[in-house]
């Protein structure tokens, strides 16, 4: 069974919509998640133990369970409880609820990768909780926080192969459609293969971009140059 | 709409039974992917450079596609191949191979975190690389991925929910059998949504609990 | 203004780490203007001291007033203190400077923008006003040259006094030094017990735990020795050096003073 280019391009079209509808889904969950992913890992700071433990039994209940059995959950129980439940909306709720919880690990974890003496300093100037967390703990996290929510993002899009259970015309639906009418199997996975390689190639780039423009990134790197000079 | 739990009273045997298979396949999964792991690490130190090119392939497939489009590649090509394979073992294909490469890479920084100057001091005795690889490197590397690797097995719980799609019946498929039944679509799915929980949620204590354990003995 | 004519006044202050009671029952009065080493073994609980001063601890037990007014909590008409509001807190704190054994300069940021950074952002100064105060400060350390450089290129000595005058910016009624040179290679140490010193003729009132008893004996008016949570002996530095009563004192002294270094 020779391998024939010309199958993926009879099925380009399929492919291509299924890649753009991935794209759309892990773009909105991503960008939804983050906004959301900062007041949940906030929450676990919190003085008062109610905005703790809710904060917490959500990371922990989303942690604990399969992303497959979110999605049906979300897909399922809420029409029950009156709420109307679309592929699309249940689909991007449930990538955007995971991907909120794995950010929110990322961005505690980074905080709690701040010296502690960098808050201290801040606390003694008089600067206030937001303004410390503001002017102080994002950016200096920034550096530490980017490279793990670009393995997350990554990892979403790799989840949301799922999603096609639900019926989302995403890509891997797009996978299995051209399977189902060409039995290409060969073809058909080099394709989606190179697909995905192609979402999460560019997240990883535009993370990196990022990287570079952290204040810490730029601070040792002025003092690297430095440190080189010296050494000349 | 209220939730009527008599029938998730009523269910829970069989979604029990699904657990069963979950475990199953997750544990068999865990330690072939074990397996496979060191035989990538011991195939990437090969001096054939062909069998490394294949090794660097296959981890970057691995990692790069979704596992939901790996488990549907090892159930309907392997077919067409000309092997067929039953369900409940190209799950366990499927996710071993999945679990292997990533295994590799826990292995990988297991052996980056030994210390070369216990090496240099186990040949200063004269032990041959075999003696050392036995008695100095690998129980070291084995407490070292011990944390990684429950962490794995807890992966894979969730994972192996991917295996209803090719029809193996573990919890997730028990649970859409049970649905078709009782047609108590809510009830069922959050009952299995804690049977899994419950499962995740205690390995994650046992994982805790290794990673300091690990952590002292690392000194 | 004030009533007893102390601008720092500690009252029977205890802290408890879980079971540990770093602090029990500390009292202790500072005048404006006075200069006040606290000195004592490691674990003596002077650092606690010191960060229950402006509520980077809080105190389990007591109370310290700056100015007669309580710092971090407030009392109810029944007398049961609870915190007060953040805002009120962190209005205390920027009446309070502080240098850390650690520095802490902000990484992130230059010398000159951790200078201006709280003046404008908690005390509304304006960009301009803050930077050419930033500038004369560079000036009092001797680090003009260094405004645009990150902490990370900087000698301890350095950032410590780019720490010293990003605290002085926020123009604070004390200064407190926690080990302000306990981190620095001994051939730094100089740099920076000479801006203290400076800062100590100019009129600053300080509060200074410190290790250093050549720099103790030179600039402060009263040395305090605390041992196990407690304030031991205090004098002005002639007695307590040359005629201490307390013997855990004499002992500390005696250890100090056979020290290699």
């Amino acid at each position: 069974m020779p391998f024939s280019l010309s199958i993926i391009a009879e099925a380009w079209p399929t492919f291509e919509a299924g890649l753009i509808t991935t794209a759309i889904f892990c773009s909105v969950a991503s960008v939804l998640g983050l906004v959301l992913a900062v007041p949940i890992a906030l929450a676990q700071f919190s003085r008062s133990w109610p905005w703790r433990v809710s904060a917490k039994v959500l990371v922990e209940i989303v942690r604990d369970t399969p992303f497959l059995v979110q999605v049906f959950v979300i897909y399922f129980v809420f029409p029950a409880t009156g709420i109307p439940m679309s592929s699309t909306v249940a689909g991007i709720l449930a990538l955007t609820i995971h991907g909120a919880v794995y950010f929110s690990e990322s961005i505690r974890g980074a905080i709690l990768s701040v010296p502690k003496g960098q808050v201290d300093a801040a606390r003694a100037a008089g600067m206030s909780y937001p303004l410390t967390m503001r002017r102080i703990v994002f950016p200096q996290m920034m550096g530490y926080v980017l490279p793990p929510i670009g393995n997350q993002i990554v990892g979403l899009i790799k989840d949301s192969a799922v999603l096609s259970i639900i019926s989302v015309p995403e890509l891997s639906m797009a996978f299995q459609n051209v399977l189902g009418t060409t039995f290409a199997a060969p073809e058909a996975f080099v394709a989606v293969a190179v697909l995905y390689w192609l979402l999460t190639s560019a997240v990883t780039l535009v993370m990196s971009r990022l990287e570079q423009l952290t204040p810490t990134h730029r601070s040792t790197q002025e003092m690297t140059s430095l440190l080189a000079k010296a050494d000349r | 709409m209220t939730l009527e739990w008599q029938y998730v009273a009523h269910a829970l045997p069989f979604l029990l039974e699904g657990t069963l298979i979950t475990v199953e396949v997750s544990l068999l999964a865990v330690a072939l992917g074990l397996l496979v792991g060191i035989l990538v690490v011991l195939g990437r130190q090969s001096r054939f450079k062909i069998l490394r090119a294949l090794i660097i392939a296959y981890i970057s497939i691995v990692r790069g596609t979704p596992l939901f489009i790996q488990i549907l590649i090892v159930y309907y090509a392997l077919p067409a191949l000309g092997l067929d394979i039953p369900r409940f073992e190209s799950g366990v294909i499927a996710l071993s191979l999945n679990s292997g490469a990533y295994i590799s890479e826990m292995i990988r920084g297991g052996l980056m975190a030994i210390p070369k100057g216990q090496l240099d001091a186990a040949r200063a005795f004269g032990m041959r690389s075999g003696l050392i690889w036995r008695r100095i490197t690998l129980p070291q590397v084995l407490v070292l991925i011990l944390p990684p690797l429950t962490m794995e097995f807890t992966g894979l719980l969730k994972s192996s929910a991917l295996l209803s799609v090719i029809g193996l019946v573990e919890l997730t498929r028990r649970a859409q059998q049970v649905i078709g039944e009782t047609l108590r679509s809510p009830e069922v799915w959050l009952a299995t949504a804690a049977l899994y929980f419950i499962m995740c949620f205690a390995l994650g204590t046992v994982t805790r609990r290794l990673e300091k354990a690990a952590a002292a003995y690392r000194l | 203004m004030t009533t007893s004519g102390s601008i720092i006044r500690v009252q029977n202050l205890h802290k408890w780490f879980g079971e540990l009671h770093v602090l029990k029952g500390i009292d202790l009065e500072v005048k404006a203007g006075e200069k006040v080493c606290i000195m004592g073994p490691s674990g003596s609980g002077k650092s606690t001291l010191l960060r229950c001063l402006n509520f980077l601890e809080e105190p389990s037990k007591g109370i310290v007033f700056l100015d007669d007014l309580p710092v971090g909590y407030i009392e109810d008409a029944d007398g049961k203190r609870r915190r007060d509001t953040e805002s009120n807190i962190n209005r205390m704190r920027a009446r309070m400077g502080v240098v850390f054994q650690s520095f802490n300069l902000w990484t992130h940021m230059t010398a000159s923008a951790n200078i201006v950074e709280a003046p404008i952002h908690v005390n509304g100064l304006s960009r301009q006003a803050a930077n050419e105060k930033a500038l004369s400060l560079l000036r009092l350390v001797g680090l003009e040259d260094k405004k645009d450089a990150y902490p990370a290129q900087l000698s301890g000595g350095q950032q410590q006094r780019i720490a010293i005058a990003r605290a002085l910016a926020m123009d604070p009624e004390i200064m407190l030094f926690d080990e302000p040179t306990s981190a620095l290679d001994p051939e730094l140490v100089g740099e920076v017990l000479a801006v203290m010193s400076e800062l100590a003729r100019g009129g600053m009132t300080m509060i200074v735990v410190t290790h250093d008893m050549g720099f103790a004996s030179a600039v402060a008016d009263r040395i305090v020795f605390m041992d196990h949570g407690q304030v031991v002996e205090e004098g002005p530095p002639s007695t307590f050096f040359q005629q201490p009563k307390n013997e855990r004192t004499i002992q500390f002294l005696a250890k100090m003073t056979s020290r290699p270094f």
